[in-house]
């Protein structure tokens, strides 16, 4: 796998150099981050018009502060302080699988129950990784919090590529039934749908998501990416399939767009931060269309 | 098993914890009747569905189903979540992937030119028709219907009722509905099931609505009321003229309420 990213880079670079793609492609790093950005883009994108419709969008918040809570387990365990993936992943599913499960046995309502998660998994999460930060490069604080495309390697790649795999053959034979599940759940149980276990898969599926996203979007922001395209796209839309695809193309959009934009200008921003604005910039300009043309009223309500 | 019974129910208790909620139920679904299931809050109609639907198992009893047996279920209420965009055929389209079938379908509940039309928007009435659409598709022999006419006015809930008992007769199926309301499911039903944890009484509208064990339940004036239009709506709100409908009241008004004083008016709508 890695001689196939080597040549992917190789070819950029030539391109480069002969001037025909912008300087920026010089940089390996650079092209790690767009190719991941083009498989995070349409992902984040298509799941995120499924945590709209699951209104879950804090909880893929907690599942990032949770991710925090990994980061400095595994470091204190012994993983590489770039990559550690065992203890994110390990951390980040038991956390997603208990959220899940006491969502279904409390008296609480979901929105109280993700809170009292999210605050817990931050605190936790922050203090345990500022305790281990002192003891090893300080700059993987920002990165984990809120991405860098400086830090993408061929592992991170290789786990983004799997964690896409697995989402896109475990999510789209069963979109419509977690749709349905979501949208109705006595109608799915009717339809022999087993609600319960949907739910589970999708919980796994948006942890194995953020996790993989991480070192590009950061811990604070993936959740954003899930849901901005996704509500941007609401705007102007109102058919089932166009609202996943354009939801899709806006991720992808803002994933590229963030991470070549501070390359090109030389601006030192974070590619998480980067591409939530290029995203915001949608949702804005898709509102003032909206509330602009009357058409688009009509077409959504 | 008879071979017309679609679903047997002998004797069937169910508890939740030391809650007893269905205590010795006995219920018969047979092909072409419509059985109406009515019972105060918290006689256990829902979860008397859910075993019918086989979602639920019991206690105690036995629950025999036909070989044969397809069901349609027409759910309570339809929460939908507004960001998601959906349109009443990619909804019907969950179900049955072939958009003729849900064409066919929508047709039938006369509600095909809303195909389109995201599904937020629908009225109540549109709503359920959309939803009795969609049990349907399947070509059910049953037709399991969760309060059929929740959130429709009243010469709605006649229109509906008059579909359902039309479907009837096209499909040649059961039905099995639970209703709230009183008056004009007794006019559109055949059988009655009168449920209070135990089956009360049961038998046709007539006979139920004079039995003491629901006059108990309901009350005298309750089961007496009926309700009257001396008109009718067309689909775009215009009056239709209904000249053979019996009215012999002051007309002061465009609708009339009137307070029957016999059982008998209850039957006169059975035709309705």
């Amino acid at each position: 796998m890695s001689d196939f990213y080597e040549w992917i880079r190789v070819s950029f670079q030539a391109l480069a150099q002969e001037g025909t793609i912008p300087q920026a492609f010089e940089y390996g790093f650079v092209i790690n981050a767009l190719l991941c950005a083009l498989l995070i883009g349409p992902l984040l994108g298509g799941v995120g018009t499924m945590v709209v419709a699951k209104r879950m969008a804090f909880f893929s918040q907690s599942i990032g502060n949770a991710a925090m809570t990994g980061v400095a387990i595994g470091v204190l365990l012994g993983e590489s302080y770039t990559e550690p993936y065992i203890s994110m992943f390990c951390f980040c599913i038991l956390f997603a699988l208990l959220l899940n499960y006491t969502k279904g046995r409390t008296q609480l309502s979901s929105d109280t129950l993700i809170g009292v998660f999210l605050s817990v998994s931050l605190a936790v999460g922050a203090s345990l990784l500022l305790f281990v930060s002192a003891k090893v490069n300080t700059h993987i604080l920002e990165a984990v919090l809120f991405g860098s495309v400086l830090t993408v390697s061929n592992t991170d790649m290789n786990v983004l590529l799997v964690v896409t795999l697995v989402i896109l053959a475990v999510g789209t034979p069963l979109f419509n039934k977690m749709l349905l599940a979501s949208l109705n759940p006595s109608l799915a149980r009717a339809r022999k749908v087993p609600v319960e276990l949907m739910e589970y898969i999708f919980v796994l599926m948006i942890t194995l998501l953020t996790v993989a996203c991480l070192k590009i979007v950061g811990a604070v922001l993936v959740e954003a990416l899930l849901l901005i395209p996704a509500a941007a796209a609401r705007n102007v839309i109102s058919s089932l399939r166009g609202f996943v695809i354009l939801s899709m193309i806006f991720s992808t959009i803002s994933c590229i767009a963030g991470v070549l934009i501070p390359m090109q200008f030389d601006l030192p921003l974070p590619s998480g931060g980067a591409i939530i604005m290029v995203a915001a910039s949608f949702f804005i300009i898709t509102t003032i269309i909206r509330a602009t043309f009357p058409a688009y009223k009509e077409a959504r309500n | 098993m008879n071979i017309d019974t679609l679903i047997n129910l002998t004797n069937v208790s169910k508890q939740f914890g030391e809650h007893v909620v269905l205590r010795q139920v006995d219920l018969d679904i047979k092909r072409n009747r419509i059985i109406t299931l009515i019972g105060p809050n918290g006689a256990g109609k829902t979860t008397l569905v859910k075993v019918v639907l086989g979602l639920l198992g019991v206690d105690d009893g036995k629950v025999e189903r036909s070989s044969h047996l397809k069901v349609g279920y027409m759910p309570q209420k339809l929460d939908l979540e507004p960001t998601i965009p959906l349109q009443v055929g990619r909804f019907l389209q969950f179900a049955e992937p072939d958009k003729q079938l849900c064409r066919d379908a929508l047709n039938r509940t006369g509600i095909l030119q809303l195909i389109d039309h995201p599904v937020q928007k629908l009225s109540g009435g549109e709503t359920q028709r959309m939803l009795l659409a969609r049990a349907l598709l399947r070509r059910p022999n049953l037709l399991v219907l969760d309060e059929p006419v929740q959130g429709v006015d009243v010469t709605g809930q006649e229109a509906l009722y008059q579909l359902i008992a039309s479907l009837r007769d096209e499909l040649e199926c059961g039905i099995f509905m639970v209703s709230h309301d009183l008056h004009l499911v007794m006019a559109a039903t055949d059988d009655v099931v009168c449920l209070n944890q135990h089956v009360c009484c049961s038998g046709s509208p007539q006979q139920v609505s004079v039995d003491p064990a629901f006059v108990e339940l309901f009350g005298t004036k309750t089961a007496l009321y009926t309700h009257r239009h001396d008109h009718h709506h067309d689909l775009n709100l215009e009056v239709i003229s209904d000249a053979d409908q019996p009215s012999g009241l002051d007309h002061q008004s465009k609708a009339n309420h009137a307070v029957s004083t016999e059982v008998g008016s209850e039957v006169d709508r059975g035709g309705v």
